[in-house]
């Protein structure tokens, strides 16, 4: 089983006190999707290859999704099962 | 008692290119130095490329006949590995804050004080295991025990991803059944020497008299002879917090090997460059020793130290005493492929003149170099080179400085023996 990642445009709020909350993600047909919640910010791997991303477990219209922030390139991704 | 973990990464570079890419999970995969400049060797091989019997070491294309033509190959990327590696460390820091580290896979933790806080020894290992294959997405063994060399002893014991734990107890029915060899500190020429005497395992190590142990071995017999017996009190310290850094060195494995003490020379010069050149950045003010490690083309490791009259900061007193020592150590058996320059034992900008310190010439020196220096920052640190290092294009080209060059602990058993 293989996953690729699907790099996305996300709308992001930088916390006064630190930290960084996506709150829109942008899907690739231009589609806007607002982040209800965010559950869990962590690091954890992920199935398409990298290292070390940054995992926030999010709530998109009822449905619980992951999101990676990959630090070296500042992008943010999701994953495909291909 | 003390509780004592040893935390190893299992395959470290190799899992870290599975983490970077999971579509060669079910192929033997290696990793290497760049091909082109001959550091084609293996550094690292994952479980399946192991199951093939692939060894750290070898040559490249003695691995793909191993493997029949299916083996995945990777450069060796060190900045990844040492991100994933202090990000490990984050994890273990959750638990204590005495952490040594033995290379950049390996570390000793002492959580005696921690057990009452996060459970027994085993229960923290376990802690240890789980988040980071979580979290990171790699495997760790882990040994417990009472002693840092039978914590690092359990941590060889069951890999990959599993936890050893080695008590007063039971010791002597684990350990004491293991080979000689497996002991820390214990390399080829001291096992050689033990197999004499008809001393093969751990076990015959501890039950052997001391006297016979010392009689061989000079005052590594007593030690080896506490290590087996679990007689080892040493801390685990981070020395790089305590001591701050120790010594500043390059190593380098060479693009051909080198027959001639003067190719060795050259090779010696560009080391000893880099080593003086971050020595006068460092702040630590001149070295009385140096260093130096020699690996020939059977990758086996020597090394030698010496005593320098006058410390120095400049990159031609190191190559010197380089040279010497050198010359003392190999008996050219082999040739050479790897070599190392070193310095430690730092004067931290006190220093004591000797009666026939040229004290003009010395600040001569000190103003030359400080002068290669700035061009050096200002223009790149092949600006300005060396006569000798220019008659070989592929060295003129190599910035030994700048790409800092890392050893790989694992080339050599992370154990170099000095004699």
């Amino acid at each position: 089983m293989y996953y690729e990642k699907i790099y996305l445009t996300v709308i992001a709020e930088f916390n006064a006190v630190g930290g960084m909350r996506p709150t829109v993600i942008t899907w690739q047909d231009g589609k806007r999707y607002i982040i209800d919640k965010i559950k869990v910010v962590e690091r954890a791997p992920c199935k398409s290859g990298g290292v070390l991303p940054v995992r926030y477990t999010v709530e998109i219209c009822g449905q619980t999704k992951y999101l990676y922030y990959e630090r070296t390139n500042e992008r943010f991704f999701v994953e495909r099962e291909v | 008692m003390r509780t004592i973990l040893h935390s190893d990464l299992n395959n470290f570079y190799a899992s870290v290119e599975m983490l970077k890419h999971p579509e060669c999970k079910d192929v033997p995969v290696v990793v290497c130095g760049s091909k082109e400049d001959r550091h084609g060797i293996v550094l690292a091989k994952n479980q399946l490329a192991k199951e093939l019997g692939v060894k750290t070491g070898e040559v490249l294309w003695q691995a793909e006949k191993k493997c029949k033509g299916n083996l995945v190959k990777f450069t060796a990327d060190f900045p990844s590995y040492l991100k994933v590696s202090s990000a490990v460390r984050e994890i273990y820091s959750r638990f204590t804050d005495k952490i040594e580290p033995f290379g950049i896979d390996e570390c000793w933790l002492d959580v005696t004080a921690s057990v009452k806080y996060f459970g027994t020894g085993e229960e923290i290992a376990e802690k240890i295991r789980t988040a980071v294959k979580e979290e990171i997405g790699v495997t760790v063994s882990v040994g417990v025990s009472f002693n840092k060399v039978f914590a690092k002893l359990g941590s060889d014991m069951k890999k990959p991803d599993a936890i050893t734990v080695i008590s007063p107890e039971n010791y002597k029915d684990t350990v004491w059944k293991l080979s000689a060899e497996d002991l820390l500190y214990v390399g080829r020429s001291t096992q050689k020497k033990l197999n004499l005497l008809g001393i093969r395992t751990i076990g015959d190590i501890a039950t052997s008299e001391e006297k016979i142990l010392t009689n061989i071995l000079g005052v590594w017999g007593k030690t080896l002879h506490d290590y087996a017996n679990g007689k080892d009190d040493s801390p685990v310290v981070d020395k790089r917090a305590e001591e701050g850094v120790k010594s500043i060195g390059n190593s380098m494995t060479n693009y051909k090997d080198l027959y001639t003490f003067e190719e060795v020379k050259t090779l010696i010069l560009l080391l000893s460059e880099s080593v003086a050149a971050r020595l006068r950045e460092s702040g630590l003010g001149r070295a009385k020793t140096v260093k130096i490690t020699v690996t020939d083309n059977l990758l086996q490791t020597v090394g030698k130290q010496g005593t320098l009259v006058k410390p120095t900061s400049s990159a031609l007193d190191i190559a010197r005493e380089a040279y010497k020592l050198f010359d003392k150590l190999y008996s050219w058996k082999n040739p050479v492929r790897g070599l190392g320059v070193s310095v430690c034992n730092f004067t931290m900008g006190l220093e004591q003149l000797s009666f026939d310190f040229d004290v003009d010439k010395e600040s001569k020196k000190d103003r030359l170099d400080g002068v290669v220096d700035k061009i050096r920052k200002k223009y790149g640190n092949n600006s300005v080179q060396r006569a000798r290092i220019l008659q070989d294009k592929k060295y003129s080209q190599t910035d030994i400085k700048g790409e800092h060059v890392i050893a790989p602990g694992n080339l050599t058993g992370g154990q170099e023996k000095f004699f």
